[in-house]
């Protein structure tokens, strides 16, 4: 069997299951190109930098340390104070708003110490008052640096296409077996209105413990996990096409969150419960390291487990699954019960990153969903698709919404370039896997 | 693939004289990166594509295809990136974000338009639209606080689940302004908060119905909009003046009586729907109360359909461009009006006010005012049309 193409075949194969990468990678270095920016240095490190400019100056100063609230910001003017020479005096630290350093500043020249030398960050460099002040201002040296590629924008942008990663996995397990699911946008808002209510009724909302956080969680998935196995049973016990069955299903669950939410946003939600959805273990949100593992756990099941194989049999040809023994039914019954709980599991995320519940969440997110899994090189014919394709599918999505926000592109122009690439993105991967010929798109003008 | 981005840039670098300094091209070259690109690439650029090409078993047509589809996005791309970007590498400027609860809305493009005018050259201001989705908000809100903008603008899309994303934004010490909408989460910092006195404007808008119904009473309609803090504001002071009209002594064959109140989703369609189905069930009725003026206009539609206009009044709220013209042609009796552009100046002037270290109010409530037929007539905004 030893070929000299085997290198060649295998780099195919890849191409072929996983090209959309090429986007992904192609957009991210058009976006790194077009968002290089000055950047400063943050947190403990820039007020070192700070403090070591100005103990270059050899006379004692007077230096008023002025900086915004922010978390980093705390350890900027710490490092300032804790670095600085004993020969010059911190006359006064303003950790708020230009009012504030406007008054410290008048305060200070009123006490007889005017300050010589005001350390500040980037933000509070654009005050007026610092701004037009006659003291020598030191600020953290600055670098050019892409604004998309910085660890802050990453992380962001693996937290916002979370919801639409992990509720894809079960999409595509779904369009695998030449099925959709329509509904899980509506059991985004579901499950994020069944937890905020649980927590709300059950455990005395703001109140709610840890042990309460997980069982209004676990409800909300629960009740979509069941939502979908009902879904199942209308496709495979009667046999109702799936388009159908979860375009009702899609009203009939906005309805009830609407109804069990009496149409009102739930606020009354713990502080806790941020760790879902906002916590972050090892500098990555928790939600995103979820993402991650429900992705490896995926594509252990679809392409190393016999069940993965019967989704794709199923898909491929039911009949011809069925006479070899695949219990078609319940291998629909399993995908439309994943796909449920995934959503759930969604909402349940969306519900803790923005600690509410509304029945308005996950409008059209559906759709993005869909797009995310086809973008991914999953056929929507069935028996194709890598579940991998569908998380570089999510992140291609994750990243043109991202780099639209940071190039500053307006909303309308936004819905443009979103299809455009999506459309763009699914012919390149036909073009890629080589099912695209000349003589095919002539003969549309010939016949 | 890292060729076919070489290849790219060495287009695209060729375009650029002639497309002046707003292309992607532009930019790369300012950046420097592209320089650098090119350099390294030009030796190995043509034997190494042609080869990546045969190694991928590519036919001419299909990289030809390929290539063209590669430009398209990096033209799309380009597009979008325009002067402000440009604009954003000069530190001094301030760089404000606007974040509306919708751009389909005239109310909220006077505002952001009204405000971005206030501004002024001093600030870079950039306008969001969040498609009235909380969820998409707090991820434009998530955006612009890691690109680390100076101050933030927003009209919130959901008065609570806003909390999230501003809090983030009051971490990494930005601070945030809000119009229209009020953030109702208690654990955030909000600097200022400019918004209409609903409350009065529902009583203005009880006030204007009793005038319409000329003191006689009958059953009236409510369209409403429970998903928004005003207007269950506009609602409640309506009720208020009703209530009154209603306890007062000699009013007692003046009862004005609140048959049904149905949700309108704040725009027409529905709201159409919801008053023709009001007014199969309701025949006698004389007047509605919409809680918008598209939610007006929809009532207006359904009332026209059924030939009705003669005998119902119908009561806006907002003052937007299509409500004013429709008060001035008798199709809506009056409006208590917002003034959105003072919203927006309101808001610049304390952001401005912020930044040069002067004492703000936390909040700023704008009263409306009545708008009737007369009024119209007189608006020389609405003469040209």
């Amino acid at each position: 069997m030893k070929q000299p193409s085997k290198h060649i075949s295998n780099w195919r194969q890849f191409v072929n299951d996983y090209g959309m990468i090429f986007v992904l990678l192609f957009l991210m270095i058009i976006l790194s190109m077009v968002t290089v920016d000055h950047q400063q240095l943050v947190g403990a490190a820039a007020g070192r930098e700070v403090a070591q400019s100005i103990n270059r100056i050899e006379s004692p100063r007077n230096v008023l340390i002025a900086t915004p609230q922010g978390k980093l910001d705390v350890e900027f003017a710490q490092s300032i104070e804790q670095e600085l020479a004993k020969r010059h005096s911190v006359i006064a630290v303003v950790q708020s708003g230009p009012r504030q350093v406007s008054l410290a500043l008048k305060q200070a020249t009123v006490s007889g110490h005017p300050a010589d030398v005001i350390a500040c960050t980037a933000a509070s460099a654009k005050w007026d008052p610092v701004a037009e002040s006659s003291a020598q201002k030191i600020k953290p040296a600055s670098y050019r640096w892409p604004n998309f590629l910085m660890p802050d924008n990453l992380v962001t942008i693996a937290q916002r296409i979370t919801i639409i990663a992990i509720i894809a996995i079960g999409m595509t397990m779904v369009i695998i077996t030449a099925g959709i699911d329509l509904s899980v946008g509506s059991l985004i808002a579901l499950s994020a209105v069944v937890t905020g209510v649980m927590i709300r009724d059950c455990f005395g909302g703001k109140e709610a413990d840890l042990f309460g956080l997980w069982c209004s969680g676990l409800a909300g998935i629960l009740v979509c996990a069941l939502v979908g196995l009902f879904t199942g049973l209308l496709i495979a016990a009667f046999r109702l096409p799936p388009f159908i069955v979860t375009l009702a299903m899609m009203l009939l669950i906005r309805g009830i969150a609407n109804v069990l939410s009496d149409q009102r946003t739930i606020h009354e939600i713990p502080v806790s419960f941020d760790m879902l959805g906002k916590g972050y273990l090892f500098g990555v949100p928790i939600s995103v390291w979820l993402m991650f593992s429900l992705y490896a756990i995926a594509y252990f099941v679809m392409s190393r487990t016999t069940l993965g194989r019967q989704i794709y049999a199923v898909g491929g040809n039911e009949e011809a699954a069925r006479l070899s023994g695949v219990r078609v039914k319940r291998i629909l019954l399993i995908v439309y019960t994943v796909c449920g709980l995934l959503a759930g599991l969604g909402g349940v995320i969306v519900c803790s990153q923005l600690r509410s519940a509304k029945a308005s969440y996950g409008m059209m997110d559906e759709l993005t969903v869909i797009a995310a899994v086809v973008v991914g090189g999953t056929s929507l014919m069935g028996g194709q698709g890598k579940i991998l394709g569908t998380l570089i599918g999510a992140f291609i999505i994750g990243v043109i919404q991202n780099g639209m926000n940071l190039v500053h592109m307006d909303d309308k122009t936004q819905m443009i370039v979103l299809g455009s690439v999506i459309v763009l993105a699914v012919l390149l991967d036909r073009i890629k896997k080589g099912e695209v010929s000349w003589k095919e798109i002539r003969s549309v003008f010939n016949n | 693939m890292i060729l076919n981005t070489c290849h790219n840039n060495y287009y695209t670098s060729k375009t650029a004289g002639l497309r002046g300094k707003n292309t992607t091209a532009a930019i790369l070259f300012k950046t420097g990166f592209l320089e650098q690109v090119k350099r390294a690439v030009f030796y190995v650029r043509i034997r190494k594509y042609f080869f990546m090409m045969k190694f991928m078993g590519y036919g001419h047509m299909r990289q030809m295809l390929q290539f063209g589809i590669m430009m398209c996005l990096v033209f799309v791309l380009g597009c979008g990136t325009s002067d402000k970007q440009n604009a954003s590498s000069e530190t001094a400027k301030k760089k404000v974000g606007i974040l509306v609860q919708t751009t389909v809305n005239p109310f909220f493009l006077d505002l952001a338009e009204a405000a971005q005018k206030e501004l002024g050259d001093s600030f870079e201001v950039t306008t969001f639209g969040g498609d009235n989705s909380a969820d998409k908000q707090a991820k434009q809100i998530k955006d612009l606080v890691v690109q680390k903008f100076d101050a933030l603008l927003i009209t919130p899309c959901n008065a609570n689940a806003v909390g999230a994303p501003i809090r983030d934004a009051n971490e990494a010490g930005i601070p945030v302004f809000t119009a229209d909408t009020a953030c109702l989460d208690p654990d955030v910092k909000i600097e200022n908060h400019v918004a209409t006195d609903n409350l009065a404007g529902g009583r203005l808008a009880g006030d204007a119905m009793i005038q319409a119904l000329d003191a006689k009473g009958g059953n009236i309609l409510v369209l409403d909009y429970e998903q928004a803090e005003s207007c269950q504001q506009r609602v409640e002071g309506f009720k208020e003046v009703i209530d009154r009209h209603n306890q007062k002594p000699g009013n007692e064959n003046a009862q004005i009586k609140i048959v049904a109140q149905l949700p309108s989703k704040a725009e027409e369609s529905a709201s159409q729907k919801q008053t023709k189905d009001a007014l199969k069930a309701n025949r006698d009725l004389v007047g509605i109360f919409a809680i918008n003026d598209p939610a007006a206009l929809g009532a207006v539609a359904a009332i026209e359909e059924e030939k009705l206009q003669d005998q119902i009044k119908v009561i806006g709220f907002d003052g937007q461009k299509i409500g004013k013209l429709a008060i001035r042609d008798g199709r809506i009796y009056a409006d208590p009006i917002q003034f959105p552009k003072l919203m927006g100046q309101y808001s610049a002037m304390y952001i401005k006010k912020y930044f040069a270290g002067d004492k703000i109010n936390p909040t700023h409530l704008i009263p409306p005012e009545l708008y009737f037929q007369a009024d119209a007539k007189a608006d020389a905004e609405l003469s040209e049309e």
